[in-house]
């Protein structure tokens, strides 16, 4: 199994990733933390699974090359990738350390906001969870996320 | 009512004894105020037929002749009521039968009249308006005939007869009573104002006035509303008597049922009417305008004349096509269909609509006319064949695309869902293309700005080799227009959005510096060229930056600038341009909180402004909102104030103390507050208000005084920059200062709230009595430690609502001075100086540090020219603040001290050489560049000077200290 994991914070990464191996034990896990290279891995790239940050920056940080777009709803571009691609089944789990999504330039508690983007973006199997350090519930529902 | 009795009026004829003495009362009463309180007084206390009653009194009546306030026939325009009259249709057509002779008479004159404006009689003109004026025909009629003559005036042999002649007679005529009506006419018969935008403000305004109501007649003058029709009719019966006899009469040409009333009406009146509507318009008027938009300009100012037939055919025709309603062909008459079809009877297909220059123009007043017809005929013919084929186009899809430079506003008037049929159906990428395009336009969603990043990635990297100026040049050869629509919208951000073209972020600046530089070459406007210069010094600064920049600060400078010169700086230029007189850049103080409605043209600046705070405070890639959403979303602001505090708990020197159950509960017990406080400070507090979060701190408007003063202050500032430079660049920065000056009061409040709620719940206290076991010395100690932690935290959140030491675009000298060098490093191989950097650094802001890079650049690219290679480059930097100036210098060898004279012969012929071409004809050296600049005082004190084997090139410019 390939689970893919768009995050820019590298603590919450590594608890991610922490969650992740406890589940399921050696997967594969492939972490990006910026938009341009989650797109340019599906050009070539289907994985099984998706844990996504909704705030991310538009490119890798790096000296010399100018100041990445920070989007606030920068997800919300990978699941218009994944619609243009037609890789709508694949399994989201939306990780996000706000209660309310922008989608549309509306903001949305995270329940509602996963009713939103499956309705706008015909994304068919997905889940939105409030992400929050000191807590576990996140953990719960994230661990059934990836036994599913 | 028989017409005598309608001709003596008088106080009797109102029943009400009440009625009857406040009339007397308002007898000879000029005052406005007055005469409104009055009416209003019986309006409230009599009934409705009473009411009625009395207005007809104070109308018709010559004791009330000078009430200002309404009167049948006028001789100034009238201070109008706000409220609108509820006179029945068989009312008013009472009253204008019972003045069949005084309306016939005045029909005479303005029949005059427009015939010998037709005939371009400036001076008969004039003299007939003066008439009407004598004999109390002041009308809206009259006004809107005056403006038609006053935007005309230079076709007339004489200008200035005409501009005077019609300025007089405003002021004899009081236009200052009607200014909403003034701006109405003003803007939109101006083809320099953005036509849709005030239609929507006229049509948003809530108040619903009766000039209100007559400036929508005026955008739309077709209704099958008889509410509509109604309301209209009392407005215009408002202003004058002739207006609501002309109101009826022209609406009647729809023949509809709604003014079945008409057949009551006079026939001499009627016949009088006929004569004048029959009158010819001579489109030669218009044919001396620009090429292109000789039509839109006719279409524009057709309500002006309106009660001519053709003018009223033309506007009925493409009024119906030319707006933005998506239901425009749901709420269409018969009598529009009809002429719909007639008008374009010939299109057969989209081949028989114009794609291709044409060699005469004209205006088509009958039947479209592909061989004569200008861009906004022609978009009506795009938008009728749309509709009538279903959005059929197939086989004509490169046709299609043509249109696109033949045409106009296609993005506003077609409505989304032919758009979208067509997509669906298109089979070309070029035609894709297009018409994401045209859905983006108004269409605003991610998932529009995905499809059209996603059109634009397929056919650049199937054809274009990946590079989107390719793509961009490619287009311009088959509609400039599709070209000009992409350069509007391909800014750095969308660029950057590009992810499968653009794999860094400088990559975006570079293309759109490239596009920015071809596309002024294409159309020769030098202003593309310059913007496309200062973005490459940006990313060279970026190069030498040798660090990661911080993109937490507040608004980025640079990104905001960029979007008001995208988006925003092309309107205000063209309301600046529009400006008639040096008196009009003496703003007048506003109301900024109702700009948004206001027409005039002061107020149409404002608007844009506002639209530019509300993008800094909200835009949520470089603006306030940006800011919040990190700093909250990332956890930054609740890990900053929270995980010290909650640390205490485990912190081993405290573990008697929280061993102790009384004080771990009571410890608990505040956390738990301090945490829902900083739960109801991120969730509630620390946001732009809006309507989900009403209790947000940040006010994207101008609501409050200080700010409206400061936002008047900003116009002010606007025009001045304006009137004094000729041009409009120092806008964006102005601009950015303003949005500053108006966000502080906000920020301050959210200062004064964090410190409240520090105050309230983040001070631990600890009742000594409940724990004699513990030492009072040790809980002191935790509590001041913990006291203290809190407040220091709270002073770090609070100082990041302080407004940032760079606000606007800014470089440091020396940092300049690296990325010339290494620019230059690019060009001379060999260039391999060793640095001298002495005395201070400075930070310029404000868009300077652009011209002081040009400056930077002739110098050290002379020096890596003509100096000696490896030598040493002294680079200077001395402030002299009693002059309020900086003296930059760069010192470099020469090669030999042949080279030295030679470059002393050189230098002194550049620098007393003609510089005026330097800007066009750039020599060799850049001497006569600098020379130039310093002419245009961006720098000063240019001087070259020759010490030993050297050669020291200096510059001052201004700086406040």
């Amino acid at each position: 199994m390939n689970i893919l994991v768009v995050e820019d914070d590298s603590f919450k990464f590594s608890k991610i990733e922490t969650l992740i191996e406890n589940t399921l034990g050696k997967v594969k896990i492939t972490r990006f933390d910026n938009i341009h290279d989650t797109v340019i891995y599906f050009e070539s790239n289907i994985p099984d699974k998706i844990i996504l940050d909704m705030s991310l920056p538009s490119h890798a940080a790096k000296v010399g090359e100018g100041s990445p777009l920070s989007m606030p709803a920068g997800g919300i571009e990978i699941i218009l990738e994944l619609k243009s691609l037609n890789m709508i089944d694949i399994p989201i789990l939306i990780l996000t350390q706000y209660p309310e999504i922008e989608i549309e330039n509306e903001y949305y508690s995270i329940d509602e906001s996963g009713i939103e983007i499956k309705n706008i973006y015909g994304i068919n199997n997905l889940a939105v969870v409030l992400y929050e350090n000191d807590s576990s519930d996140w953990k719960d529902e994230a661990v059934d996320f990836l036994r599913l | 009512m028989n017409n005598k009795h309608l001709n003596r009026i008088t106080i009797s004829l109102v029943k009400s004894k009440k009625a009857r003495n406040l009339l007397r009362g308002m007898i000879g009463e000029t005052e406005h105020y007055k005469v409104k309180n009055t009416l209003r007084k019986i309006k409230n206390n009599c009934s409705s037929i009473e009411y009625k009653k009395s207005i007809e009194v104070i109308r018709a009546a010559e004791l009330f002749e000078h009430n200002s306030v309404s009167r049948d026939f006028n001789k100034v325009c009238p201070n109008t009521l706000p409220d609108l009259m509820r006179f029945t249709e068989n009312e008013i057509i009472d009253k204008i039968n019972s003045q069949e002779d005084r309306i016939n008479k005045l029909l005479h004159l303005y029949r005059d009249l427009l015939v010998s404006i037709q005939e371009m009689k400036i001076r008969d003109s004039l003299k007939l308006c003066r008439s009407i004026i004598e004999h109390k025909g002041v009308s809206c009629c009259l006004i809107r005939i005056l403006f038609y003559i006053k935007n005309h005036a230079d076709d007339y042999d004489d200008y200035d007869d005409a501009q005077e002649g019609v300025e007089d007679i405003f002021r004899k005529i009081e236009m200052s009573n009607i200014g909403y009506l003034d701006n109405a006419i003003k803007e939109l018969s101006n083809s320099r104002t953005d036509y849709f935008n005030i239609c929507k403000k006229i049509n948003g305004d809530q108040n619903k006035t009766p000039l209100n109501l007559i400036a929508r007649d005026f955008i739309s003058h077709v209704t099958s509303d008889e509410i509509v029709f109604l309301n209209t009719l009392n407005a215009y019966y408002t202003f004058s008597l002739l207006d609501s006899f002309l109101y009826i009469s022209s609406v009647n040409r729809l023949k509809l049922p709604l003014t079945k009333g008409v057949k009551n009406i006079k026939s001499s009146l009627m016949d009088s009417f006929y004569s004048l509507s029959n009158i010819k318009v001579n489109t030669k008027l218009y044919l001396n305008e620009y090429y292109d938009d000789l039509d839109i300009n006719l279409f524009r100012e057709s309500f002006l004349l309106i009660e001519l037939d053709e003018l009223f055919k033309y506007k009925t025709i493409h009024g119906a096509l030319y707006n933005t309603s998506e239901k425009k062909e749901d709420v269409r008459l018969p009598v529009e269909k009809r002429l719909l079809s007639d008008y374009f009877e010939s299109i057969k297909s989209l081949s028989d609509l114009r794609n291709h220059e044409n060699g005469g123009n004209g205006i088509s007043m009958d039947k479209y006319d592909s061989e004569k017809c200008s861009h906004f005929e022609n978009s009506s013919a795009l938008l009728y064949y749309i509709e009538k084929n279903d959005a059929n186009i197939s086989g004509e899809e490169k046709i299609f695309i043509e249109l696109m430079s033949y045409t106009r506003d296609i993005g506003y008037t077609c409505p989304s869902h032919y758009i979208k049929k067509i997509q669906h159906n298109a089979d070309s990428d070029e035609l894709r293309l297009v018409l994401a395009c045209l859905i983006s336009i108004k269409d605003k969603s991610q998932i529009a700005d995905h499809e059209l990043r996603r059109v634009m990635q397929k056919l650049a990297t199937s054809k274009f080799d990946s590079k989107i100026k390719y793509l961009v040049r490619y287009l311009y050869d088959i509609s400039p227009s599709v070209t000009h629509h992409l350069m509007q919208v391909c800014d750095e951000t969308f660029l950057s959005k590009l992810f499968h073209l653009t794999e860094k972020p400088n990559k975006a600046i570079e293309d759109r510096a490239d596009m920015l530089e071809w596309y002024g070459e294409q159309i020769k406007d030098l202003s593309y060229i310059e913007r496309a210069k200062n973005l490459r010094i940006d990313v060279q600064i970026n190069k030498e930056k040798g660090m990661i920049d911080d993109s937490r600060i507040y608004v980025d400078p640079l990104k905001f600038t960029q979007w008001i010169n995208d988006n925003i700086l092309n309107d205000i230029t063209l309301l600046l341009e529009a400006k008639e007189n040096k008196n009009e850049f003496t703003a007048q103080p506003l109301d900024w909180r109702k700009v948004q409605n206001g027409i005039s043209n002061d107020e149409q600046i404002a608007s844009l402004l506002l639209k530019c705070y509300s993008e800094f405070c909200n835009n949520k890639l470089f603006g306030i909102a940006s800011y919040l959403g990190r700093r909250i979303r990332h956890g930054t602001f609740k890990g900053t104030a929270l995980k010290e505090v909650k640390d205490f708990s485990s912190n081993k020197k405290y573990e008697d103390i929280f061993n102790d159950r009384d004080l771990s509960d009571c410890y608990n017990d505040w956390l738990k507050c301090y945490e829902n406080m900083l739960e109801e400070l991120k969730k509630s507090y620390l946001h732009i208000k809006s309507k989900k979060k009403p209790l947000g701190l940040i006010h994207s408007n101008i609501g409050t005084t200080s700010k409206n003063i400061i936002a008047n202050h900003m116009l002010h500032d606007i025009l001045k920059s304006y009137n004094k430079n000729g041009t409009s660049l120092e806008v964006p920065y102005l601009v950015t200062e303003y949005c500053w000056r108006f966000i502080e009061e906000d920020l301050a409040n959210i200062r004064k709230r964090l410190m409240e709620y520090k105050s309230k719940h983040a001070v631990f206290g600890f009742r000594l009595n409940y724990s004699r076991l513990l030492k009072r010395k040790h809980i002191n100690e935790f509590c001041q430690e913990l006291n203290s932690v809190t407040a220091e935290k709270f002073r770090t959140i609070s100082s990041w609502f302080n407004k940032p030491s760079i606000a606007s675009p800014s470089a440091n000298l020396t940092l300049l001075f690296k990325a010339v060098i290494s620019e230059i490093k690019g060009f001379f191989t060999l260039f391999e100086p060793t640095i001298i950097h002495k005395e201070s650094d400075f930070n310029i802001s404000g868009g300077l540090y652009f011209v002081i890079y040009d400056a930077l650049y002739i110098l050290i690219y002379n020096a890596a020219k003509y100096g000696k290679e490896n030598s040493e480059l002294e680079f200077k930097v001395i402030p002299h603040s009693e002059h309020q100036v900086i003296n930059i210098s760069i010192t470099s060898e020469a090669k030999n001290s042949k080279s030295l004279a030679e470059s002393k012969r050189l230098i002194n012929a550049a620098l007393n050489a003609d510089f005026e071409n330097a800007h066009i004809e750039e020599g060799k050296s850049g001497i006569k560049k600098l020379r130039r600049m310093a002419n245009d005082q961006y720098i000063s004190n240019v001087r070259y000077t020759f010490p030993s084997n050297k050669i020291t090139a200096s510059f001052d410019f201004s700086v406040e200290f």
